[in-house]
């Protein structure tokens, strides 16, 4: 059990890190909401229902979209 | 040139990241609070503030804080209070079974009532600036993504507003209520290729919500004598009927999230023509 | 029971990596996920000082039953109450943010923030 939640940690800490690191914006995008899936996860654990209810909704879901939506007005891409 | 520039940015960066980091796990393995050490793992609920919004007897420790002065800092547990049992007590002075949202609606309405106003500026400013942004046609969706879509959309609505009717009693409230809200006309507008999202209707509905707010204080104002006072009785704890005008907030609340949400998204989808 | 010193580790690191972020990118929509990033650290933070070892979330319930001064079983309540509305106004102020961002794209046909002025 405890094994998990530090696995399920570290992929917090590798998807934080490939949110920064990656050239592709898209794959930025994503990382970042999955990094909120698990944080709500983490809310969950804390005994926060309503907190991970709320981080769910709008971290893994809304804000997703609207930096999809940004990113199409403008470049996929990072540049040099 | 251009690249040292850069490693050496970056290496300042991480050794500034890197003492920070330093300093707040130094702070957390030797915790120090005026000679005593701070108890992290073992706080007790009957340190803090929130012992009162738990046991939802905030007017009689304001009472014994005025009689009794600084001596009520070290004996917060001789407050009266009463033991509350879920599905019998009665006429408490807030009845909500969730504390979370006893807490954002009653005890800190006022509070709430900015943040939501905050929310609404933000949403004008984008508004405003997304004038001149041009919309730009996506790929036709598939029939499955079409066909689901128009499905779905009135399951998602029914649960948004299921969650911000049952906010004193489960998890949730408007806020969350809204957002599920505004992911069901997000769907549409990801799903249904000639969809248009009417942002009129939704300004309208919007800024009724926030009139009705301000109007359900200023009624608490005259009988009560108190900005968003509580002037229906809060029945019996964990009913549906309970919590007196909490319930009623969080209704509007989450109207107004979810129109102002909606409005943000489609707006950043679409662009704005009218420029 | 999960020890709350893990959690206070999680949200530091997690702030840190988002610093390192905001320190070092150069894309501006980078810098706006990477704010996100400290953001959700900060909730993290602020969500564990309410933390209580063996407590139990703050809905009474039927399985609960009752809570008085001599039995409280709840975790603190009032971060979860403040964090509940950061997180949606946290969207808001993304959103805005993302649009002055498209505005600036528009402007200087570039999102890296050291190209920036030069031309209009």
């Amino acid at each position: 059990m405890v094994i998990l939640l530090y696995l399920v940690v570290l992929v917090l800490a590798i998807s934080a890190l490939c949110a920064i690191f990656t050239k592709d914006l898209l794959v930025s995008v994503v990382a970042l909401g999955v990094n909120s899936l698990i944080v709500s996860a983490l809310f969950f654990l804390m005994h926060a229902p309503d907190v991970a209810i709320t981080e769910a909704a709008i971290g893994a879901g809304l804000s997703t979209a609207i930096y999809v939506f940004a990113i199409r007005h403008t470049k996929r891409q990072e540049e040099k | 040139m251009k690249k040292t520039e850069f490693l050496t940015g970056s290496f300042i960066a991480l050794t500034l990241v890197v003492l920070l980091g330093v300093f707040f796990f130094q702070a957390l393995f030797q915790p120090s609070y005026e000679g005593k050490v701070m108890p992290i793992d073992n706080v007790n609920l009957k340190d803090r503030v929130s012992l009162h919004y738990v046991l939802k007897n905030v007017n009689d420790a304001s009472k014994y804080l005025a009689t009794n002065g600084m001596r009520y800092f070290n004996n917060r547990s001789s407050v009266p209070s009463k033991t509350i049992t879920f599905g019998k007590t009665k006429n408490l002075e807030e009845g909500s079974a969730n504390e979370v949202t006893s807490i954002v609606v009653n005890y800190r309405g006022f509070d709430t009532l900015g943040e939501v106003t905050v929310l609404f500026i933000s949403i004008i400013g984008l508004t405003m600036l997304i004038g001149g942004v041009k919309e730009k046609k996506l790929r036709m969706p598939s029939v499955i993504v079409r066909t689901g879509s128009k499905f779905l959309f009135p399951f998602i609505l029914l649960f948004g507003v299921y969650i911000f009717i049952h906010g004193h009693l489960t998890p949730g409230g408007g806020f969350p209520g809204g957002a599920v809200i505004a992911s069901g006309f997000l769907l549409l507008l990801l799903g249904l290729e000639n969809f248009k999202f009417n942002t009129t209707v939704s300004k309208v509905i919007e800024s009724l919500a926030g009139v009705t707010f301000v109007g359900i204080g200023l009624v608490g104002l005259f009988m009560k004598n108190s900005f968003l006072a509580n002037f229906i009785p809060t029945g019996t704890i964990g009913f549906l009927y309970s919590a007196g005008m909490v319930a009623l907030i969080y209704i509007v609340v989450g109207i107004k999230v979810g129109a102002e949400l909606s409005t943000g998204v489609a707006e950043l989808k679409e662009g704005n023509k009218n420029d | 029971m999960i020890s709350s010193i893990f959690f206070y580790s999680t949200a530091f690191v997690l702030f840190l990596i988002g610093l390192f972020g905001v320190l070092t990118r150069k894309n501006i929509i980078k810098i706006l996920v990477s704010l996100s990033i400290t953001e959700t650290a900060v909730n993290l933070f602020l969500v564990t000082v309410g933390y209580i070892k063996n407590g139990k979330a703050p809905i009474l319930t039927n399985t609960i039953g009752s809570i008085g001064m001599n039995n409280l079983k709840f975790v603190d309540p009032l971060p979860q109450a403040l964090v509940l509305t950061a997180i949606v106004i946290g969207l808001g102020t993304t959103a805005l943010s993302l649009v002055i961002a498209i505005k600036l794209y528009k402007n200087y046909g570039t999102l890296n923030i050291t190209k920036m002025g030069g031309k209009r």
